[in-house]
C-alpha cells in the first residue's frame, strides 16, 4: 500500500476519504489542496507529494534579517514585492502546477512562476503577505525554500553555447566552400581563390572567438610553468591557421580551414559535455549550513532573530522545539530534552540538568529553553573539527587535470621531437619539403581526439548513473573509484533504514496485559503506539479493555490503571529504567519493570547480497555512534568483523586517517551530520538520501536510498569507464599515429586532414558513448 | 556558372540570419528552463469546477 500523496509505502496508513497517506503531514497537505479545489495535483503525475520531513522544519523568521532579505527581495514598492524562493524539492510537472497555482491557496499571492531546471520560484506578493509566514506555508506543502549558502558557481563560461554556435555555423558554410575540392571537381578551378577567401573570413571568428580559450589557457600553464592539453591543441590550431593563410596568399589552393573549423568545433563540444553539471544538487553543505540561518536573541526584553554568526560569549538565546542549538551553551531555564542524533548518530535523548553544558548540534525536543551563549558557532566542537580537514578537499579537486597535463607534457615534447627530426630528415632529402612535412606533423598531432576521451566518457557515465540514482558531484570524481580499497559504512541511517523501525518484545506480558497496552496505545497517536499497536495486531489477537485514570503525556509516555495496579508505558525515564541498555518503550508494573519493546532501525533489504558482493573486492568497515547491541547481528549475519561502536565524529575522521595513512584508499558511505567530516576526508564520499534533494552533508556523491543494493555495481561501472578511457586513448594514438607516419613523409595533403580529423574525433565519441552505454544497460 | 557567385552571397546572409537569431535566443534566456514552460502551456485551458456556469 502507498501513499496517496507522496507515493512511500505506508504499513500502517491514516485514511482520509478513501485515500492512504503515510502521515499525518501527507494528509495534511492532501487535505488543504483538496479544499482549495486542487485535486488536478494528483492527476498531472502519479503520487507527485513531497513526504514532509517533521525532523526538519525550520524557523523562517531570518526572513526578516536585512542582510537575508537582500538574498530573495529583488523588487519592491507600495503595492508589491517580489522574491525568488530557492526550492529544492521541485522535482515534477504537478510541483509546477501547483506552486504556479499558489495564488489559489494562498491570498495575497498574485503571481508565481517556476524555473524547472534552477529549481526557483518567482512570486509576486502583495504587501499584505508576510514573508515568514509564507514561508512556513510552503513548508507545510513539503516546498520549503533554502536559504543556505551553496550554488555552486553556474559554468564558467557563459557563453560557450554561442561559442560553439559560431564554430558550427562557420564550420558547415566552410565545409561547402570545400566540397567541389574534396570531390575534385575540376571545371571549378576558377572559383577556388573566391571560395578560400570566403573560408578564411569564416575561420576568423573560429579562431579567435570561439577558440580563444584555447590560447588563454595554453597562456595561463606556460605562465605557471604546467605544459597542459591545450598547449598542443594552439599548436595545432597556429600551424592549420597560418599554413592556410600562407596557401591562400601563394594561391595554391591546399587549405584546410575546414578541418580548422572542425576541430574547434568538436573540441568545444566535448568541453559542453564536461561542463555540465547538477545544478540543482546541492553538494558542498558544510556543517555550518546544519545549522539555522538565525536565532532569537534577547534583546531587552525582546527575543528578535539574530545571525548566527554575530552571536557571542554571553548572548542569551531560546530555542524552540525541534530547533537546533547553533553553539556551546548553558541552560538557563525550561525543560531540556537534547536530541544529539544528529551529532553522534546517537538516538537517544539526553535530560541535563539546568545549568549543566549543551552542545552545538544538539535538538530542543519539546518546550522552548533560554541559553547562555559559551563559545562562538565557529569554536563549537563540530565546526571546528570539520575545518581542520579543509586541507585535504584540495588535493581531491582537479585529479583529472593533474592527469591529463602530465600526459600532454610528454605528448608535447614528443611531437616537437618529431618535427625537428622530420626538419632534420627532409633538409638532407629534399629541403622543398621542410616546412610541409613539418606543419603537416603539427597539424595532425593535434590531440583533438584525446581530448574527447575524457569528458565524453566520464561524462557520459555520470549522467547514466545519474539516472540510476547516484549523483557524482564532478565527472572527473569517477576517475577515482578504480583505487578504491576500503568502504567504510556508517550505520543508522546508512546500512539501516531510519524511517522504518523494527519491533521485538522482550520480556512476557500475560494476555489480559496484552489487551491493557493495546488499548492504551490505540488511545494514542505517536508514531511509536501506531507500531506497537500494529505488532500487537500481527502477534496476537488483542481486544478493546477498559482502562481508567488513562493520561497521555507528550513527550513521555501513557500512564493507566487497572484496579490497583498502576501502569506506565513510554520512555526510560518516564518508566524509571534508565539502566537499561536497549532502547525503545517501556513497561512498568508500579514502577517495577514488566517488558519493553525494542525499538532497532530496520537494516536495508538486499543488503546481505550487497555486502556479500562488496566483500569480494573491497575490505569493509562499520563505524557507529549506537551502542554495540547489534555488534553479533552484523558479524553473524553480514560478516562484517571491523565494527566499532560509540564514535564520535572525530573517532570517524581519525578511523579514515588510520587507514589512509596505511596507505589505504577509502570509500565512506554515510548521511547525516556526524559523517560530514569523516566524508569529507575520505577518498570518496557518498551521501545516502532519500531523495536526491534531501538535506545531505558535503559529499562527492549522493545515493538515493532505494538504489543502495545497486552499489558494488556503481562501483563496477565507475571501474569499467576507466577501462574505457584507457582504451579510447589508445584508439586516438593509433589515428595520431597513422597521421604521423604519412605527415613525416611529406604527402599530407588536405583533403586526407578533412578526413581524418573528424573520423578520429567521431569514432571516438562513438565509442565511448556506445560502450558506456551498453555497459550500463548490462549493469542496471 | 557566375549565378553561384550570388548564389553563395545570399546563402551566407540566410545562414548568418539564423546565426543571429540563435545568439538573440540564447542570451534572452530561452534554452535556461526548458521544461517549465513547456508544461505552463497545457495548464492555462485545464478546467475547473469553479469556472463552470451554472444552469
Amino acid at each position: 500500500m502507498n501513499c496517496y500523496h507522496c507515493g512511500d509505502p505506508c504499513d500502517v496508513p491514516i485514511t482520509a476519504n478513501d485515500k492512504n497517506f503515510c502521515c499525518t503531514g501527507c494528509k495534511t497537505v492532501y487535505e488543504i489542496l483538496h479544499e482549495n479545489e486542487l485535486d488536478n495535483f494528483y492527476n498531472i503525475a502519479a503520487q507527485p507529494g513531497i513526504k514532509v520531513d517533521v525532523n526538519h522544519q525550520s524557523y523562517y523568521d531570518f526572513l526578516e534579517l536585512d542582510e537575508v532579505k537582500k538574498k530573495y527581495l529583488f523588487f519592491e514598492n507600495e503595492d508589491i514585492k517580489k522574491i525568488v524562493f530557492y526550492i529544492p524539492q521541485i522535482h515534477c510537472n504537478s510541483c509546477i502546477w501547483l506552486l504556479e497555482n499558489s495564488p489559489k491557496l494562498y491570498e495575497g499571492v498574485q503571481n508565481a512562476e517556476v524555473n524547472f531546471t534552477d529549481k526557483t520560484v518567482q512570486f509576486t506578493l502583495g504587501q499584505s503577505v508576510n514573508v515568514v509566514d509564507f514561508a512556513l506555508f510552503l513548508q507545510k506543502l513539503g516546498y520549503a525554500p533554502d536559504f543556505s549558502e551553496h550554488k555552486e558557481v553556474k559554468s564558467k563560461n557563459k557563453d560557450l553555447i554561442i561559442k560553439i554556435g559560431v564554430a558550427g555555423f562557420c564550420f558547415g558554410n566552410i565545409m561547402l566552400m570545400a566540397f567541389p575540392e574534396y570531390l575534385g571537381m575540376k571545371d571549378t578551378d576558377s572559383f577556388r581563390p573566391l571560395f578560400l577567401k570566403i573560408s578564411f573570413f569564416l575561420s576568423l571568428p573560429v579562431v579567435f572567438y570561439s577558440g580563444w580559450d584555447y590560447f588563454r589557457n595554453s597562456y595561463i600553464g606556460l605562465k605557471n610553468k604546467v605544459v597542459n592539453m591545450d598547449l598542443p591543441i594552439v599548436l595545432g590550431l597556429l600551424t592549420l591557421f597560418f599554413r592556410s593563410s600562407y596557401e591562400l596568399y601563394v594561391y595554391t589552393g591546399q587549405a584546410y580551414f575546414d578541418s580548422l573549423a572542425g576541430l574547434i568545433f568538436f573540441l568545444l563540444i566535448g568541453k559542453w559535455y564536461q561542463d555540465k553539471t547538477y545544478n540543482h544538487l546541492n553538494f558542498k553543505r558544510d556543517t555550518l549550513s546544519f545549522f539555522p540561518i538565525a536565532v532569537l536573541k534577547k534583546e531587552g526584553m525582546q527575543f528578535i532573530p539574530h545571525k548566527i554568526s554575530t552571536l557571542s560569549t554571553g548572548d542569551i538565546i531560546k530555542i524552540r522545539h525541534k530547533e537546533l542549538i547553533p553553539c556551546d551553551a548553558l541552560i538557563l531555564s525550561g525543560v531540556p530534552a537534547i536530541d544529539y542524533s544528529f551529532v553522534t548518530g546517537e538516538s537517544a535523548t539526553e535530560y541535563p540538568e539546568q545549568g549543566s553544558k549543551v552542545f552545538a548540534g544538539g535538538k530542543q525536543v519539546g518546550e522552548e529553553i533560554l541559553l547562555q551563549v559559551v563559545k562562538n558557532t565557529d569554536e563549537s566542537y563540530l565546526t571546528a573539527l570539520w575545518n581542520s580537514t579543509a586541507k585535504n578537499k584540495k588535493q581531491k579537486e582537479n585529479r583529472l587535470t593533474a592527469l591529463s597535463n602530465n600526459l600532454s607534457k610528454y605528448f608535447t615534447l614528443f611531437i616537437l621531437l618529431l618535427s625537428v627530426a622530420t626538419a632534420i630528415y627532409w633538409f638532407f632529402v629534399d629541403p622543398r619539403l621542410i616546412w610541409k612535412s613539418v606543419s603537416a606533423v603539427l597539424i595532425v598531432a593535434c590531440p583533438c581526439a584525446l581530448a574527447l576521451s575524457l569528458p565524453f566518457t566520464y561524462g557520459n557515465a555520470q549522467r547514466l548513473l545519474a539516472k540510476s540514482n547516484f549523483f557524482v558531484r564532478k565527472m572527473d570524481l569517477i576517475d577515482g573509484v578504480e583505487e578504491i580499497t576500503d568502504i567504510v559504512f556508517d550505520k543508522t541511517g546508512t546500512l539501516s533504514n531510519s524511517n522504518k523501525t523494527a519491533l521485538t518484545l522482550c520480556g512476557n506480558l500475560s494476555s489480559s496485559e496484552v489487551n491493557f497496552i493495546y488499548t492504551a496505545v490505540s488511545n494514542s497517536l505517536h508514531p511509536l503506539s501506531i507500531n506497537i499497536k500494529d505488532y500487537l495486531e500481527k502477534n496476537d489477537s488483542p481486544s478493546i479493555v477498559t482502562l481508567h485514570n488513562f493520561s497521555d503525556q507528550v513527550g513521555l509516555g501513557l500512564s493507566f490503571e487497572i484496579g490497583k495496579d498502576r501502569y506506565k508505558v513510554g520512555s526510560k525515564k518516564f518508566t524509571q529504567q534508565q539502566d537499561k541498555v536497549d532502547e525503545g518503550v517501556f513497561i512498568a508494573k508500579n514502577d517495577e519493570y514488566l517488558a519493553h519493546f525494542n525499538v532497532q532501525h530496520a537494516y536495508r533489504t538486499h543488503l546481505e547480497e550487497s555486502i556479500d558482493e562488496l566483500k569480494n573486492e573491497y575490505e569493509i568497515h562499520v563505524l557507529t555512534g549506537d551502542n554495540d547491541k547489534d555488534k553479533k547481528l552484523l558479524l553473524e549475519q553480514y560478516g562484517i568483523q571491523n565494527s566499532h561502536f560509540n564514535q564520535s565524529p572525530s573517532d570517524k575522521l581519525h578511523y579514515i586517517q588510520k587507514l589512509q595513512s596505511e596507505g589505504k584508499k577509502v570509500m565512506m558511505i554515510g548521511d547525516g551530520i556526524n559523517d560530514s567530516v569523516a566524508l569529507s576526508e575520505s577518498d570518496f564520499g557518498i551521501a545516502i538520501a532519500n531523495k536526491s534533494h534531501s538535506f545531505t552533508p558535503a559529499s562527492d556523491a549522493i545515493l538515493e536510498a532505494k538504489s543502495f543494493h545497486h552499489l558494488s555495481n556503481y562501483l563496477k561501472f565507475s571501474k569499467w569507464s576507466k577501462s574505457i578511457v584507457v582504451t579510447s586513448f589508445i584508439l586516438s594514438f593509433l589515428y595520431n599515429a597513422i597521421g604521423l607516419f604519412i605527415a613525416v613523409q611529406g604527402i599530407f595533403a588536405p583533403v586526407f586532414a578533412a578526413i581524418l580529423m573528424p573520423l578520429s574525433s567521431i569514432s571516438v565519441v562513438l565509442f565511448t558513448t556506445l560502450s558506456t552505454s551498453i555497459l550500463a544497460k548490462r549493469l542496471f | 556558372m557566375e549565378v553561384i557567385v550570388m548564389l553563395i552571397a545570399v546563402s551566407l546572409v540566410l545562414a548568418t540570419i539564423f546565426l543571429v537569431a540563435f545568439i538573440w535566443a540564447h542570451k534572452s534566456g530561452q534554452y535556461e528552463d526548458d521544461q517549465s514552460p513547456a508544461v505552463r502551456m497545457l495548464m492555462d485551458d485545464e478546467k475547473t469546477p469553479t469556472t463552470e456556469k451554472k444552469n
